[in-house]
């Protein structure tokens, strides 16, 4: 497990590639979605055989694999003490989340963004006092000190230019969106080091994090899920933890359990049940092939900015908040969003390859960092 | 001549001059009743099929010519062979002349499908033109202009003109957005305020290199923001973009805007208002 969960240069992250029968397939899919020009169904909630029932919520917690927040911290612990100044992409799943927000006893200090970004907005007092001391410290989550809008830069700007300067150990974390935006368009982004990255977990490594559950069989060949499954899964996830995990609910949610009443029963205790799990190259994922251009902006600079409401993301398009608060609700009722905190929103986990794919067709370069 | 004229031609005592004459009237009216006709077929029918229909009026009408020559040609001229040979060649003659232009097109067509000076998806200017190239066919280029008027050029216009390629092939192309402001004002502040203006559009991409270029003229201070967007389609919404919130920073500097001359001079002669050409 060690080595599974570590931290690596971002030139040395090489997500597990698909296979050619998983391109072309996905190639299909997306093509007949251009076609029928309709976002398909996440999952369908009908058995498709009448012996099956809905998968109950003790199996969904009893499958479902918990990111192992003690052995990302390790690595974090590790990625920093190895340098003095670093800098590290956080994952856009939110997989590392808990690792990095909470970064345990030893840790540096971490300085949080501000709750909401807005044009105009400086860097506080106290964060520039913290980067004048030479103690070490960590600053989390760079995307959210800004807003993408001429009047958004400020402290961005004067964050980046200190951190440049600043002679004491310093580590921080950023969206990979974010992150390539910046090396692109801020001088200031120059004079720091390169990145780093969670390494990308490999089917050996997923297999290794999700286990074996015995009641797991798959669909069609009724074996457990073995080798091949979950290296499907993280080509699928280009190697994201998050949004493996993602795939990996929705490809049991489509599966089923045998028996009377699984709703809220004890699954420990039923050793005959089975839980169908469908293929995971082929789980149904929201889409993003047939959005309109004007929507793909948007989950674009919600990646840029990790998560935002609508008053962010209507500066950073050039519309009304209004506006872009009816699109978030769209895209949300495609799964493509999902509900952060308030009025502000992510992109789904189990949307990102789908999203991914859509940036790579719209030269959107780069995204991934 | 007349002696040749007459060899060509029947004796005119054979001439069915009755029969033909109700024949050109006949032609005469169907063509009328063809354009009077289709106009309120296509009106009926569906709109998706209304171009279609009244596609068919001039074809109608050129059938109908051409069944009118066919029908009453033998009943002119005699049959014979050498007859035949010297309106043949006569005829060749004929659309020699008339299809000169269109063989240079097929010729240069060639020649665009070698050099490939367009292609289908690029940007280009062909004389006051500009739009993106919908299809090369053999004889013409189309292009659909930011009006949505799909111009036809023929491919001989490669032989007399220039043709102007803005991305080449490539996805994007530069987009140039010029600002003339009253040269008495503080260029650095405008300059990072407007490389501001750039780097914040969510068309920009960042992948190619983007400027802010200032040139001083006697009449003022020229701005240019010279960036790429991520697709050439959407090169407008992009300018229009850069445009809006560059003239926001600097009225929120406090920077007056100046005209350009030809402007000025537009308004002196009461003419319409010319756009000074765009610099890339």
């Amino acid at each position: 497990m060690p080595d599974v969960w570590r931290v690596v240069p971002l030139s040395d992250a090489t997500p597990p590639a698909p296979t050619t029968e998983a391109r072309a397939r996905r190639w299909w899919r997306d093509l007949l979605e251009r076609w029928r020009g309709a976002v398909g169904e996440v999952d369908d909630p009908t058995p498709s055989d009448e012996d099956l029932d809905a998968l109950g919520e003790a199996w969904l917690a009893r499958l479902q694999p918990r990111p192992p927040v003690a052995a990302q911290r390790a690595a974090v612990v590790a990625w920093r003490e190895a340098r003095r100044h670093g800098l590290l992409l956080r994952p856009d799943d939110g997989s590392w989340d808990a690792a990095l927000d909470d970064p345990g006893g030893d840790a540096p200090r971490v300085v949080e963004p501000p709750a909401a970004a807005s044009l105009g907005m400086g860097l506080p007092r106290e964060v520039v006092a913290l980067l004048e001391d030479d103690d070490g410290l960590h600053l989390a989550r760079l995307e959210r000190w800004w807003v993408r809008h001429h009047d958004g830069l400020d402290a961005l700007r004067e964050l980046l230019g200190r951190l440049g300067a600043r002679r004491g150990p310093w580590s921080a974390d950023v969206a990979p969106s974010a992150w390539a935006w910046l090396r692109r368009t801020f001088p200031e982004a120059r004079g720091l080091p390169a990145p780093s990255r969670p390494a990308p977990l490999d089917g050996p490594a997923l297999h290794a994090w999700f286990g074996t559950d015995p009641a797991l069989r798959l669909r069609g060949s009724g074996e457990p899920p073995g080798e091949r499954t979950f290296h499907a899964l993280a080509a699928r996830a280009n190697g994201e933890a998050g949004v493996a995990a993602a795939i990996w609910a929705l490809a049991m949610r489509d599966g089923h359990e045998r028996g009377a009443d699984t709703e809220g029963a004890d699954a420990s205790e039923d050793g005959d049940a089975r839980v169908w799990l469908r293929d995971p190259a082929t789980v149904d994922l929201p889409g993003a092939a047939s959005l309109p251009r004007e929507d793909v902006l948007l989950l674009h600079a919600v990646l840029l900015h990790g998560v935002a409401g609508p008053e962010v993301l209507g500066a950073a398009l050039g519309v009304t908040a209004r506006e872009a608060g009816v699109t978030m609700r769209v895209l949300e009722g495609q799964d493509l969003l999902t509900r952060s905190t308030g009025d502000r929103v992510r992109v789904a986990p189990a949307a990102l390859p789908s999203v991914w794919s859509r940036f790579d067709a719209e030269s959107i370069a780069g995204v991934r960092g | 001549m007349n002696e040749q004229l007459a060899e060509i031609l029947r004796d005119p005592a054979d001439i069915p001059a009755l029969l033909l004459a109700t024949g050109v009237a006949v032609a005469i009216a169907v063509v009328w009743t063809v354009g009077w006709l289709l106009p309120k077929v296509a009106d009926a029918v569906p709109a998706r099929f209304r171009t279609r229909v009244l596609t068919l009026v001039p074809a109608l009408r050129l059938a109908v010519g051409l069944t009118l020559v066919a029908w009453a040609l033998p009943k002119v001229v005699a049959p014979t062979p050498q007859n035949l040979l010297a309106i043949v060649g006569a005829l060749g003659i004929a659309l020699g002349f008339a299809f000169k232009d269109y063989v240079a097109s097929l010729v240069a067509g060639v020649v665009a499908i070698a050099e490939r000076p367009y292609r289908q998806g690029d940007w280009v200017r062909v004389g006051p033109h500009y739009g993106e190239v919908r299809s090369v066919g053999s004889r013409a280029v189309q292009i659909v202009t930011h009006d949505d008027d799909v111009v036809t050029i023929p491919h001989g216009r490669l032989w007399t003109g220039d043709v102007a390629n803005a991305n080449d092939g490539a996805r994007t192309l530069l987009v140039v957005a010029e600002l003339w402001l009253h040269p008495d004002h503080d260029a650095e502040a405008v300059r990072r305020r407007l490389n501001d203006v750039v780097i914040t559009s969510h068309y920009l991409d960042p992948t190619r290199p983007f400027r802010v270029v200032l040139d001083e003229q006697t009449w003022g201070s020229r701005y240019a923001l010279k960036a790429y967007p991520l697709d050439a389609r959407d090169q407008i919404l992009f300018r229009t973009d850069l445009l809006v919130r560059a003239k926001a920073v600097v009225r929120a500097l406090g920077v007056r805007f100046v005209e350009h001359p030809d402007a000025r001079e537009g308004r002196r002669s009461g003419g319409m208002q010319r756009t000074p050409p765009s610099t890339p």
